[in-house]
């Protein structure tokens, strides 16, 4: 029964974490992981780039399974690691730059402008190195339109420049209440960026369209695609030949081992913002959940860290799906009797299980109300992509290899920082055993935005210094741990 | 039977007393209160009726509007007692999962404003839910809306304390039966198992309330899943003597007995509440010593919910319709045996032989991207219908098939070929001719 309204304070609310089985075979050897604590200093961001590829293939098997001719472009945003780039140089990747930095960055990687596409906002260095190395633009406004033109001519590029045309305000179904984006030229205002493009077509090769919902819906999904389709028609009428359609990344990914650790967390968080269970969270923060008159309002604002249909399994779905307005063909036939390109960019299913972020324990104490709080040497903003709580438990290395019965108790987390907020967690951690000055947590599946998005140097706390694993020796599977910078894909192929 | 208006229709439903042999219950009779059979359509018509009952006057001398948030039966209800008043109806809903419902609402021009799904990266500072929405609409023009407010309002309750539960009551006591002892409902906003609980809990205390929700992440269109109960201001756990979860699959296998063993055309709410009836009971039944009347609630109509069985359970729908001959029965070792001509000597064929056709079989966006010059577009899907009525060409012509990569097109030259038509297939299909720098025509 789910529904009990009075539960005991201290029955552990765990939300254990997905582990793949080569993470769970590194984490069996806490004297490597120490080793490499000792070398880079606590926190460290651990790094699996050979599972990126892996990731990869899978995107790219779903895709040939229907026939569709596509392309995979990793979301660079996601994480700044040289070895991931690197890694997927060597495999059937391109990439999603957002930043200068980021092509620069993708280019010392090895991979040449053609395998990049643009996105985001983007300054003229930006636009200008794009011009520079065929990097397809995916054209955020009109005003991004015309200033493409422009430095075309102040840089005098020769050949067409591979743009696309993202598109937003999507605006079928009933009448939805859109969600204000800032991205995108709003779909009512297609037509004249088209008829840009079409007098300007000398310079600008339209590839196609794209779009970034962002919704985890699979239905607003496929009415946006409806939506674009429709304008390759336009397009085509207006001599133009559009191939490619961009669905952006939001494939999801599942970080919890168990469905019934995330609805037991849901039921007594929304018990707790009700005040009919003991609150087991920082100074009554109900992130997003409030009550009132003992009715419960607002919505439980973070990521669904359960998720059954995750990555390709999503995409799959998305590809099976049927087209009203094309006679119900499913988007794969349709894409694939028309010969459309379906670019993808995906960040967080490309990175799953890709990696994981380690951090020493300074000390245990307890909080003025006396409950227990372990210190960490790590921040909030070491883990934390956007201050967004992470619902996924860390798992408890000891530094001495010793393993007891578990006991499951609540723990505080909190961080180096000098700051009262600097929590870890704003929730109780239930670990099996307290720990002990010198052990160490391991925050399971952080390679997706968790370990540099938000990471600052705040008062001269260091940021996580960045490790790649490989392992060698075939079966008995060792691991082998190199600086980040200093990892070469060509060792471990 | 001369009525005035629809709405002296609603409520006044039939009990119907389950067959033991569908159930196999021995100590405990089955009741099935059917409230399918309200005008329009569901249990919702008697709250919607008697929250608005009272107001809809003064709504239409005022021209004031109805701004409520549902996501199905209570929307349609109010929908059709609003219209026949000529009153606009709001209703702010998080996204509609199941086609027919929300067509439904359009076609009673209901003014429908759906939230999007959740956003794949929250905004932790979003405070946008339809409640919320609903109050914002409120304040900014405080005197166009009343707003009904279902999951709070008591009217909602009280339609079932005064209406459906002594309805219920008096069948079974009209029957020489005794009193309610089990109660089970699909738990949406719990007003109508909460109103019929409380009438029948006076007659009988004794009597056991069985709460069924949706399994998490099993999708029930009408019910909630264990976490959503909380955000549903009339629930109370503690009246409840269990708390039951439902799958999909009990959902729809309930649909499926309650349709063809005992004719009820009921929706998933009502399939998963007979589920839920019958696995709950059966466990209690052995322990009984004296006999015990169970009722279970009949939300609403099967045809609203035709595309979920479809999404759902697709094989309901492909049974019987299977086809053995066709193009898509040529196999692929046969398919790789197809006569193929490649792209130099398909010109060659095309400039000297009038009587060639060639078939591009791609999408109508494709062929419009540019084709083959004097091709025809026949799209593979289109084809594919065609040939099982017919050949829709000559037997004296010479039939090119392109398709994108010369794969596809090869099934369709073997099956042609059967058919004593003469056909090859274009080698590596439009890619290679394009590749090839043949001439290109654009156009439709």
């Amino acid at each position: 029964m789910t529904l009990e309204s009075t539960k005991a304070p201290d029955v552990p609310i765990l939300l254990r974490p997905l582990t793949s089985d080569a993470v769970k075979d590194i984490l069996q050897r806490p004297q490597f992981l120490s080793d490499i604590l000792r070398c880079v200093g606590s926190p460290a961001n651990l790094l699996l780039p050979d599972i990126a590829s892996l990731n990869l293939d899978r995107f790219a098997q779903a895709l040939n399974a229907r026939r569709i001719m596509g392309r995979v472009f990793f979301a660079h945003k996601s994480n700044q690691s040289d070895s991931i780039l690197r890694r997927l140089a060597l495999a059937k990747a391109s990439v999603d730059v957002a930043s200068s930095c980021e092509l620069k960055h993708a280019l010392a990687c090895g991979f040449n402008g053609s395998r990049l596409e643009a996105t985001g906002p983007k300054n003229d260095e930006f636009l200008g190195l794009c011009l520079l190395h065929c990097t397809t633009i995916n054209v955020d406004s009109m005003s991004e339109l015309e200033r493409v033109c422009k430095l075309r001519k102040t840089i005098n590029i020769v050949g067409r420049t591979p743009i696309l045309l993202r598109l937003s305000g999507f605006t079928s179904g009933s009448a939805p209440i859109v969600k204000e984006s800032r991205f995108g030229i709003s779909y009512a205002f297609a037509e004249q960026a088209l008829d840009f493009v079409s007098s300007n077509s000398t310079d600008l090769e339209l590839l196609g369209f794209s779009f970034h919902l962002d919704t985890i819906g699979l239905d607003e999904r496929v009415q946006a695609i409806e939506e674009t389709l429709n304008l390759f028609d336009r397009a085509l009428d207006m001599g133009l030949s559009p191939r490619v359609l961009n669905i952006g990344g939001g494939f999801k990914t599942n970080y919890l081992a168990h469905e019934s650790d995330w609805s037991n967390f849901n039921a007594q968080l929304k018990l707790s913002a009700l005040a009919k269970r003991s609150p087991f969270t920082w100074q009554n923060n109900h992130f997003g959940l409030s009550a009132k008159d003992g009715v419960l309002r607002g919505n439980l604002n973070t990521y669904g860290f359960f998720e059954p249909n995750a990555g390709t399994t999503f995409l799959e779905n998305l590809l099976d799906s049927e087209l009203a307005s094309r006679d119900n063909q499913t988007l794969s036939q349709f894409l694939s009797d028309n010969m459309i390109e379906l670019w993808l960019e995906p960040g967080r299913s490309i990175l799953d299980q890709c990696g994981f972020t380690l951090a020493r324990v300074i000390e245990v104490k307890n909080t003025s109300l006396q409950n227990p709080l372990v210190v960490l040497e790590m921040k909030r903003q070491d883990l934390c992509f956007l201050d967004q709580e992470v619902l996924v438990d860390p798992v408890l290395l000891s530094s001495d290899g010793e393993d007891c019965e578990p006991d499951y108790k609540p723990f505080y987390l909190a961080g180096n920082l000098c700051l009262e907020s600097d929590l870890i967690f704003r929730r109780k951690i239930f670990l099996p055993r307290e720990p002990k000055a010198g052990d160490m947590l391991a925050f399971i599946n952080t390679a997706a935005y968790m370990m540099d998005f938000s990471a600052s140097e705040s008062i001269m706390q260091p940021r996580a210094r960045r490790v790649a694993l490989t392992a060698f020796g075939g079966e008995s599977s060792a691991y082998r741990f190199v600086l980040d910078e200093k990892y070469s894909p060509f060792d471990s192929i | 039977m001369l009525v005035k208006s629809v709405s002296e229709l609603i409520g006044r439903t039939p009990l119907l007393l389950i067959d033991p042999a569908v159930h196999g219950l021995k100590n405990i009779k089955l009741y099935a209160k059917l409230e399918h059979l309200n005008p329009l359509g569901s249990l919702k018509d008697r709250a919607a009726f008697n929250i608005l009952a009272g107001e809809l006057d003064a709504l239409s001398a005022s021209g004031k509007s109805v701004i409520e948030s549902s996501s199905g039966n209570m929307a349609k209800a109010m929908a059709v007692l609003c219209a026949m008043k000529g009153i606009p109806l709001r209703v702010v809903t998080n996204r509609i999962a199941v086609r027919e419902v929300k067509q439904i609402l359009q076609f009673l021009q209901v003014d429908l404003a759906e939230f999007p799904s959740m956003s794949s990266c929250p905004d932790p500072s979003d405070p946008n839910n339809p409640i919320a929405q609903i109050e914002r609409e409120m304040a900014m023009e405080p005197d166009k809306f009343l707003h009904t407010s279902q999951f709070t309002n008591a009217k909602n309750m009280a339609a079932h304390q005064s209406c459906t539960g002594p309805e219920i009551a008096d069948d079974i006591a009209g029957s020489g039966n005794g009193k309610v002892d089990y109660l089970i409902a699909g738990m949406g906003t719990t007003g109508s198992s909460r109103g019929c609980l409380q009438y029948l809990q006076g007659l009988n205390p004794k009597l056991k309330a069985i709460g069924v929700v949706a399994k998490k992440s099993h999708v029930i269109p009408g019910i909630r899943n264990a976490d959503e109960m909380f955000e549903v201001g009339l629930f109370k756990r503690e009246l409840y003597e269990a708390v039951l979860e439902a799958s999909t699959d009990d959902a729809i296998d309930g649909m499926i007995t309650l349709a063809r063993k005992l004719g009820v055309l009921a929706g998933p709410t009502s399939g998963a509440a007979f589920s839920a009836a019958c696995k709950y009971l059966s466990q209690v039944d052995q322990a009984l010593e004296q006999e015990a009347n169970a009722v279970f609630i009949v939300c609403d109509r099967v045809e609203w919910y035709l595309s979920y069985l479809q999404k759902y359970r697709p094989g309901l729908f492909s049974a019987g319709v299977e086809k053995k001959t066709g193009v898509h029965f040529v196999s692929e070792r046969d398919a790789s045996g197809a006569p193929e001509i490649d792209c130099k000597a398909a010109q060659a064929l095309i400039d000297s032989d009038a009587n060639t056709l060639v078939v591009d079989m791609r999408g109508g966006l494709a062929y419009k991207a540019g084709h083959i010059p004097g091709s025809v577009n026949i799209p593979a899907e289109k084809l594919s219908e065609l040939l099982d009525f017919g050949v829709p060409f000559s037997k004296s012509q010479e039939i090119l098939l392109v398709c994108p990569q010369g794969d596809d097109s090869k099934r369709f030259v073997v099956y042609l070929l059967s058919k004593k038509y003469k056909a090859r297939s274009l080698a590596g299909g439009f890619i290679s001719w394009r590749d090839s720098g043949l001439s290109i025509e654009r156009g439709a």
